[in-house]
């Protein structure tokens, strides 16, 4: 078992390597494998499943607030995930990560979220108001630099706005495929993975995605 | 402007607002509340002991009757059948009877024909000579 220094997520925790002299404090999650917390909730331990939760539920709201650009809905959508999760644990098979798996579901719900919204009437915006899909948010962190001016940190900010709008004018492939690679950091056979879809086809969705969003920006 | 580059400088946002041990709480309370038992049935009412006894009996005894009702079946000789072959077979015989002595009647007059018996003695004498003659 290695040592995670930094690991300090979820409410339960254990310590390790005590009889050697050091102790380290792990989240439970990390205690054991996915697979191993899989195969205690398949046996029974329904609280095992905590840790999983536990473990990936930043991922998974991030994901969902990437793709829909509010938290509300992204919190429900994740939470959503996982209990389609557990649901369908048995079917889980271990030749993918759970991340993979779990990701899977997230864009699925997603999915659900987008058709559902698709069907609703149009609310026609005015002047001012923020943008109805992504709810006038800013994905993406204002990383305030000392050495910017003022005007740089404003066309800074702005220019963060301008993109996540941007992003939410994609269609659905392409913003799932773009934000997977680019923004969420999962190689490209992951992104395959996770939508379902062959490696070429992801390379092409991303790379429309950057072209139109390159557009979008200059 | 390099976008790439951009976004490596510009995480996304973290979950505001939202306490990671609640989130976990939530969910596994609706996870737990799909596992959660069907109310259980209603309790069968139980049996006071004066029917069930009462039952016992009254099972017990239609049982006996209706093994003495089978064994008594069983013995006793089936008046229908033991009769009516006997009866039957009387009656035929005495159809049977009739049925001859009208045959004899009619037999006999066939065979007495509208002759006489020396008509028939003549006859008689007749093929005696005829047998007499071929032998001869």
């Amino acid at each position: 078992m290695g040592v995670h220094d930094g690991y300090a997520l979820g409410k339960s925790h254990t310590t390790v390597g005590k009889a050697a002299g050091w102790h380290v404090i792990l989240p439970s999650a990390m205690a054991g494998s996915d697979a191993e917390t899989i195969q205690a909730v398949l046996d029974g331990d329904v609280d095992r499943f905590a840790e999983l939760v536990d473990k990936y539920q930043e991922h998974s709201l991030k994901l969902a607030f990437s793709l829909l650009g509010n938290y509300e809905d992204a919190k429900d959508v994740s939470q959503e995930a996982f209990i389609n999760a557990y649901r369908s644990l048995a079917h889980f098979r271990g030749g993918a990560k759970f991340a993979t798996w779990l990701y899977r579901i997230v864009v699925n719900e997603c999915k659900d979220v987008y058709k559902w919204r698709a069907r609703q009437p149009v609310v026609v915006a005015t002047v001012g108001e923020p943008e109805p899909e992504l709810d006038g948010a800013c994905l993406f962190v204002d990383v305030e630099d000392p050495a910017a001016s003022p005007r740089d940190q404003l066309e800074n900010r702005e220019l963060g706005r301008q993109l996540s709008t941007a992003i939410g004018k994609l269609p659905m492939k392409q913003r799932t495929a773009f934000l997977l690679h680019h923004v969420h950091g999962l190689p490209l056979e992951e992104v395959a993975s996770v939508m379902r879809c062959r490696l070429g086809t992801v390379k092409s969705h991303v790379f429309r995605a950057t072209v139109h969003l390159k557009e979008a920006l200059a | 402007m390099n976008l790439l580059l951009w976004l490596t400088r510009h995480p996304l946002k973290k979950p505001s607002g939202i306490d990671r041990a609640q989130y976990t709480a939530e969910v596994m309370a609706k996870i737990k509340a799909l596992d959660a038992p069907a109310p259980a049935p209603a309790p069968a009412r139980s049996w006071l002991p004066w029917p069930r006894l009462a039952m016992t009996l009254a099972t017990v005894a239609t049982g006996i009757l209706i093994m003495l009702s089978v064994r008594h079946q069983a013995q006793a000789p089936l008046p229908q059948l033991a009769e009516s072959p006997a009866a039957s077979e009387d009656q035929w015989l005495e159809e049977t009877l009739l049925l001859l002595d009208e045959l004899d009647e009619d037999v006999s007059s066939d065979t007495a024909g509208d002759g006489s018996e020396d008509e028939w003695l003549e006859e008689l004498e007749l093929l005696d000579e005829t047998d007499l003659a071929s032998s001869s």
